[in-house]
């Protein structure tokens, strides 16, 4: 048993090496609800170093299951994850939130104030004006590159839609 | 009955032609509802730092947190661009942005996040009774949050904006949702309000 599950494994191992040689290294031949994605207008709130920035985009599924976007990485930064802020109290909080979940044919803005991606431990100081490439990794395991355009702190415009 | 209260209706008929128009806040007037600007605290520079540093200023006070990367910078934004809104008068303004997190924002860091929006941007910070002083004048609320596994933590405070006049006078207090235009009219008007 014990074998046989090693074997399995061995197998895995493999057939998942050849697929990622077969697709090459990113994920531009995105796969799984990744490949369903369209991202628009996103863009990154410089803010100097160390200090976390916020990401934001609007998410769109074109596919015909929801996506569920689980991750963010970057090598530009130490540690990223999904956040939500929330004043409707009249005192600001901000959560990690596990999952968000792009419905089918719909979308979610990804905006200050609302579900943003918290950005933290910058690797250096960006310049505005330049992209910074995030991976949006999904439920399903499947991962989509994006490019960020890096604006300044008070961001060329106040929402991202 | 009926006569008492056409006495009052002449009274305040009398009292409104004395005095002059009431004015047309956009956010919400708290003049004689909260204390004067007043505080102890550290400045950017990493010295002490009170009242006096904005004698003869409008100011926008505001509490946060410089590892605040979404809220925090959309209100900064948004008093930014009020200031820009307000053009050349606005050189009389003051940007107070109060951490309530001294662990982290220290007098350099919280230097450059409020320069980064505005030049008129002060930052300040204190110790632990130094802050809790003063969100307790003005009512604000901050709580530090539990870290994850990394450290990291957030900080819930509370969003308003408080606006005081020339002479230090709380006079408008604001959402953190308030918008550009609104925040500009009120500045406008208290810049105009003549200085003792």
């Amino acid at each position: 048993m014990k074998f046989a599950q090693f074997v399995g494994w061995i197998v895995l191992a493999v057939a998942s090496v050849a697929a990622s040689a077969a697709d090459g290294t990113s994920s531009e031949t995105a796969r799984g609800q990744a490949a369903m994605l369209r991202v628009d207008h996103a863009w990154v709130r410089k803010l100097p170093a160390p200090l976390p920035n916020g990401g934001y985009a609007v998410l769109r599924n074109t596919g015909d299951k929801p996506a569920m976007l689980v991750g963010v990485e970057s090598e530009h930064y130490g540690h990223a994850m999904l956040h939500r802020s929330d004043d409707s109290s009249g005192v600001s909080t901000m959560h990690h939130v596990e999952s968000l979940r792009i419905p089918a044919h719909g979308e979610v803005v990804l905006k200050p104030g609302g579900y943003h991606l918290m950005l933290m431990h910058p690797t250096g100081e960006l310049a505005v004006g330049q992209d910074v490439m995030l991976v949006l990794r999904f439920e399903d395991g499947s991962t989509l590159d994006v490019s960020f355009a890096v604006r300044d702190a008070t961001g060329a415009k106040e929402s991202a839609k | 009955m009926q006569w008492r209260n056409l006495v009052f209706a002449v009274a305040f008929a009398v009292l409104g032609g004395c005095t002059q128009a009431p004015v047309d806040w956009a956010l919400n007037d708290v003049t004689g509802h909260l204390p004067d600007l007043e505080f102890e605290l550290i400045g950017d520079n990493g010295k002490p730092i009170n009242e006096d540093a904005f004698a003869g200023k409008v100011v926008i006070l505001f509490f946060g947190f410089a590892h605040c990367p979404d809220v925090c910078p959309l209100t900064m934004s948004r008093l930014h661009r009020a200031l820009v809104e307000v053009g050349d008068a606005a050189k009389d303004v003051r940007i107070a942005f109060v951490s309530v997190d001294p662990k982290r924002d220290t007098p350099e860091i919280l230097h450059r996040y409020v320069r980064a929006f505005d030049k008129r941007a002060v930052g300040m910070t204190g110790t632990p009774t130094q802050l809790r002083d003063m969100t307790k004048r003005y009512r604000a609320v901050f709580d530090l949050e539990e870290p994850d596994a990394s450290g990291n933590y957030a900080v819930s405070h509370s969003a308003a904006i408080y606006l005081f006049d020339r002479e230090g006078n709380a006079r408008l207090l604001g959402t953190a949702n308030a918008g550009v235009a609104d925040i500009a009219h009120d500045l406008s008007l208290l810049l105009k309000e003549p200085s003792a």
